[in-house]
């Protein structure tokens, strides 16, 4: 299992996912033409700098995120028109060839970035409808164009909680056989902890489940959310250090003017690993001044230092711990198994802990959806 | 024109001569010809009056790809498919002729595993020819597999034709037999029959000799049976054949998976599984 840094904005990705590389805590990061120019704007490297200034071995990959141009008031194309990715109207999927231009034009932006060819999608509400079968023409095109190219998956909620509607469209998009897939959740707000129902984290672990048994499945932007999927056999997830790297929203994808030059609020916010949650500073703190043998078990290591760089490597090694501990699981019964555990002991602790620290975070929020989930997973696979 | 005029012309443009017919019903008749080398062979002959021209083309171009399929475990098509009348009123393409029983004619008792493997083996490898030629066959039934003379087995009616010149029996928009059809052919957008279909059809098929039973039948209300195959709410192979082992049940589980792609990948790869189980 792998973790990718997902692009950002701000000015701070190369650096900071150079330290987490060499640190051995990621493996690569993801750039997107929303969020890095072609070429250097301001403070933002050209993309071309950014995958080269990468250390030896890194694993650079070019996500053209065209399922960001169907969600509501998408408008941020500071960067994005800068990149050659359409020859007519930003976005024309209708035909076939449009459909075909388009993924030549990305095939060739990620070639020209030395990056792997990665199909883009659209976005899908529905995995039955006239716009789930233009994903499947956008994905048969792709593997028609470059048959080692990896595939995109990209939708909302009612997506990914679809059932047997996801499975038949998943069944389709698998007998194309790709290289890999890419996976993404998308949700209407950038909520942290993302607001997953049971029956789409269900989805998208049944999903993996299946294409992971032949090809390997990136869970864009997935953090502590995709732990379900980690179970279910991902080989790898996307998460970062602002907000916008750990969840994949409309909002993300708003007009703005600019960007703060320095890394947001987020870093410093720390995980509290065995509660698969992140807590305000100031709670934190104060659970360590109440019961510092408790925080300490709980945060499997020192709070996370005050700014910067640091403090985001202390997320990173809390997900990175959490996933190992459910690889440890030999199987994926095992896994979910292993998960479960973690997830039932946060659920018993939380009230403890609430009553220590008076934190905001609840199990509610951050546990009892992925738990249900991984269990509504499990049923299907019938383990419990 | 009549169907006998329409089986006249097209024998005559095919250069066959008839024998005797095997199948008649419905817009479709199934005639036994001989050609001028003496060989027999199944002159199949169906009526298309209102079929727009792109379904026409459609079924002339995936028969024209059936006769590049060369697999004793698929019946051969022996020419392309030709129009009668201007506007087409009849299609009309040949077959080989071949002898034995359809499938569901001889299921008389519980099969042994060796014979439902078998019989998903060289079924799997006849779906695999089509599967290599992106041909789904959509419609897979104990009617439409033939067991010859000499044990083996064969996939007839294979193909898209069927559902675009409207002979076959539909379900959900694609062409499907109650009882014997896939869960995805209730989708009719992206999630509709593809290879993991077919296979869920052998899957079906095997479960069938295995057991003398469907393992989603057909019995009471349609729209129960329809909630069922969605469900994939599939009877226990297991408590009906306690007998088999373990991995034996498990690759007839596999097939019928609710996840298409749990399923083997295609019909090639269906075969090698069952092989390795022979």
């Amino acid at each position: 299992m792998s973790i990718y840094i997902e692009d950002t904005a701000r000015n701070n990705l190369a650096t900071w996912t150079t330290n987490a590389i060499q640190a051995g805590l990621a493996v690569g990061a993801v750039i997107t033409p929303f969020t890095t120019p072609h070429d250097r704007q301001g403070h933002k490297q050209a993309g071309a700098t950014t995958v080269g200034r990468m250390p030896d071995g890194a694993a650079m990959w070019f996500d053209a995120t065209t399922h960001a141009l169907q969600m509501a008031g998408v408008g941020d194309y500071r960067f994005y028109d800068g990149w050659n990715l359409w020859e007519g109207a930003r976005g024309a999927l209708n035909t076939d060839d449009e459909q075909r231009d388009h993924l030549r034009r990305v095939f060739a932006t990620q070639s020209a970035l030395g990056t792997p060819a990665l199909a883009p999608t659209i976005l899908l509400h529905s995995p039955q409808s006239d716009t789930s079968q233009r994903a499947l023409s956008i994905s048969r095109f792709a593997v028609d164009i470059d048959p080692a190219c990896h595939l995109s998956i990209s939708g909302t909620s009612s997506f990914w909680a679809s059932g047997a509607e996801l499975d038949a469209h998943i069944g389709a998009l698998a007998q194309l056989d790709p290289s890999g897939w890419f996976i993404s959740a998308v949700y209407a707000s950038t909520d942290l902890p993302v607001n997953a129902q049971p029956a789409e984290i269900a989805g998208i672990a049944r999903t993996v489940r299946a294409l992971s048994a032949y090809a390997p499945v990136h869970v864009s932007y997935g953090d502590l959310a995709a732990l379900p999927a980690v179970a279910a056999g991902a080989t790898s997830i996307g998460t970062g250090w602002d907000l916008r790297q750990k969840v994949c929203a409309f909002p993300n994808f708003y007009q703005r003017d600019s960007e703060p030059s320095t890394g947001g609020s987020w870093p410093r916010r720390p995980t509290i690993e065995r509660l698969v949650s992140i807590f305000d500073r100031t709670e934190a703190e104060r659970l360590q001044a109440q019961d510092r043998p408790l925080a300490d078990s709980l945060i499997r290591g020192p709070l996370s230092p005050h700014e910067g760089g640091e403090a985001f490597t202390h997320h990173l090694r809390c997900l990175n711990n959490l996933v190992n501990d459910i690889e440890a699981g030999a199987t994926h019964e095992e896994r979910y198994h292993v998960l479960r555990q973690i997830y039932e002991q946060a659920i018993d602790i939380y009230p403890t802990v609430r009553g220590l620290c008076s934190c905001r975070a609840t199990a509610g929020e951050w546990v009892t959806p992925f738990l249900a989930g991984l269990n509504l997973y499990a049923r299907s696979e019938g383990w419990n | 024109m009549t169907i006998d005029e329409i089986i006249d012309e097209a024998c005559a443009a095919l250069h066959v001569t008839q024998i005797r017919p095997l199948r008649d019903g419905g817009q479709k008749s199934v005639r036994l010809v001989v050609d001028g080398h003496g060989a027999e062979l199944v002159l199949k002959v169906v009526l298309v009056g209102g079929t727009n021209a792109d379904a026409l083309r459609r079924s002339q171009r995936e028969v024209e790809l059936l006769q590049r399929v060369d697999n004793p475990h698929v019946v051969a098509v022996r020419s392309g498919l030709i129009q009668i009348g201007d506007p087409a009123e009849g299609v009309a393409w040949l077959e080989e002729y071949l002898d034995g029983d359809d499938l569901s004619n001889v299921i008389n008792g519980p099969w042994a595993w060796e014979s439902a493997a078998r019989l998903g083996k060289e079924l799997g490898s006849g779906l695999g020819a089509l599967h290599e030629l992106r041909v789904v066959h959509r419609d897979l039934s104990a009617n439409n597999v033939r067991q010859l003379s000499d044990g083996s087995f064969k996939v007839m009616d294979p193909g898209f034709a069927r559902h675009e010149l409207r002979s076959g029996i539909t379900i959900g928009g694609h062409p499907g037999t109650p009882g014997f059809a896939s869960p995805e052919h209730l989708h009719s957008y992206s999630g509709g029959p593809t290879p993991f279909s077919d296979v869920f059809c052998v899957g079906i098929l095997v479960f069938l000799t295995l057991t003398e039973q469907l393992p989603i039948p057909f019995t009471g209300e349609t729209s129960d049976y329809l909630r069922r195959l969605h469900d994939v709410d599939v009877i226990d192979l297991a408590a009906l054949r306690p007998d088999l082992a373990d991995d034996q049940i498990a690759l007839v589980k596999r097939c019928l998976h609710p996840q298409p792609a749990r399923r083997p990948r295609n019909g090639g790869e269906l075969a090698s599984l069952f092989e390795r189980l022979a």
